[in-house]
């Protein structure tokens, strides 16, 4: 009787090869759950700070074209570098200047280019960090002239 | 059925893997898809800037060549001009087209300067196209550039077009002549017009650029619609009738035509306009046939504006179509 109690619960168990296959399996499925949770996560983040950059750029491209005092006051001189942070901690760094575009014949004040440059750390990049670059012109054309 | 039960529990678990990492693949292919379109938007963003500078930088070459220039640019300006170079809704001779492309470097007049082309573009897919009515707007020049992003920017190939309108100072705000009953001149006496009573603030150079600008244009007598200002050189006789009652012409017989004798009118050339002669000697003005009808140079300009300089149409910057 007692013999027989026991082969019946040996029977009804896993065998270690079951065990080995089955977690092997798991841990395999997992990792590549993993892996694809943790590429997904870095492609969110990594498009998330180009998002977050090219906003900074526009935002200065914009403001560049608005005769605002606001803006002004931000292009009192050519160039300028200012470090600025977002809230997970990740510091943007936005560098910025002007300058004249003239060809032959023209007067150097008729067209500014201004050049905008946001550097962020970035791991997955041999030197550390991700560069947006962003340029616009400009022309001293008045929009309307009275009299 | 102990062994079928060891099966059952490995092929859940392997389910249950196979349905964790589908789900996983499918996370991951929406925040690619999502990561794309956000990529997308900011090479659209990059080619709009890139097209503004584009349009920025043909806006400071009109300005540098209207500006403190002779008007006698404004025909150096459109030389090569031509109605292939249209958008289609723009097909009639009235439309003065112009498209500068990287191969048109060499072509200009040497009082034109060759185009600074933005670096992020490429030059060999983008364009700038000016565009103007020579009959009821030669003032106003509507720029379109459109820009392809190089090889050496992320969003390579991507596309923008962005255009804006320029007054342009080829014409003057219309202000109504001082109008005066002009006697019938007896024989010996002289009844000077002034060109001021007449043409307003417009200068005998801007009404000769018009008229340069609608005749190189191919606008004639007989062509749909057509010419309306004709500035004549030719001290030789006027043969040719010239205008309706609907589209009037004004006809100036410059001082140089003028300069030894004003040229005579045929007696079967009708002229429904307005017919001028620059002379100083105002018995050479042919009063008689002076028809009062500014629509030939009375061009829409806002009220107020120094029509002097090149300025932008207030409200006509867009980012696409033509």
């Amino acid at each position: 009787m007692l013999f027989n109690h026991l082969k019946t619960d040996s029977q009804s168990g896993f065998t270690v090869l079951e065990v080995v296959f089955a977690s092997a399996v798991l841990a395999l499925g997992l990792l590549g759950s993993f892996q694809l949770s943790m590429a997904s996560m870095a492609a969110n983040q990594s498009q998330r700070n180009l998002d977050i950059a090219s906003g900074l750029a526009q935002d200065l491209a914009e403001c560049w074209q608005v005769p605002s005092a606001f803006c002004a006051s931000q292009f009192q001189s050519s160039h300028n570098s200012k470090a600025l942070f977002t809230e997970a901690g990740i510091q943007f760094e936005r560098n910025w200047n002007t300058t004249a575009i003239s060809t032959q014949g023209t007067d150097p004040r008729l067209l500014q280019n201004l050049h905008i440059s946001v550097k962020w750390p970035s791991q997955d990049k041999l030197n550390g960090s991700t560069e947006l670059r962003w340029q616009i012109r400009r022309a001293s054309t008045p929009h309307w002239v009275g009299l | 059925m102990n062994q079928h039960s060891g099966m059952a529990n490995l092929w859940s678990a392997i389910c249950l893997i196979f349905i964790t990492s589908l789900l996983g693949w499918i996370t991951l292919r929406s925040v690619m898809s999502e990561t794309q379109r956000s990529q997308q938007q900011l090479f659209a963003a990059q080619a709009l800037a890139s097209s503004e500078s584009l349009l920025e930088t043909a806006i400071a070459q009109i300005d540098s060549i209207y500006s403190g220039q002779d008007i006698a640019i404004d025909a150096a300006f459109w030389r090569n001009a031509s109605s292939n170079q249209c958008p289609s809704a723009l097909a009639s001779p009235q439309w003065q087209c112009l498209k500068w492309t990287a191969s048109e470097v060499g072509m200009f007049d040497h009082r034109i300067s060759a185009l600074a082309w933005p670096e992020s573009i490429d030059v060999t897919n983008s364009f700038v196209l000016f565009v103007r009515d020579v009959k009821l707007a030669p003032h106003k020049i509507k720029i379109t550039a459109q820009v392809n992003l190089n090889s050496e920017q992320p969003g390579a190939g991507s596309r923008a077009t962005a255009q804006q309108s320029l007054y342009i100072p080829i014409s003057a705000p219309w202000t109504p002549p001082v109008l005066e009953p002009v006697p019938r001149p007896e024989p010996a006496e002289c009844t000077p017009i002034e060109w001021r009573k007449q043409f307003g603030n417009i200068t005998p150079a801007q009404l000769k650029a018009i008229s340069t600008a609608q005749l190189q244009n191919g606008l004639s007598s007989l062509s749909q619609p057509s010419r309306t200002v004709y500035w004549i050189d030719s001290p030789l006789t006027w043969t040719q009738s010239l205008g309706t009652h609907s589209a009037p012409v004004v006809l100036i017989f410059s001082d140089i035509a003028c300069a030894h004798q004003c040229p005579q009118i045929a007696s079967q050339a009708a002229i429904n306009g307005m017919v001028y002669f620059q002379s100083a000697n105002a018995c050479q003005n042919p009063v008689a046939l002076l028809t009062l009808n500014p629509e030939a140079y009375h061009f829409d300009w806002p009220i107020g504006i120094d029509a002097s300089r090149v300025q932008r149409v207030s409200g006509s910057w867009k980012n696409a179509g033509f």
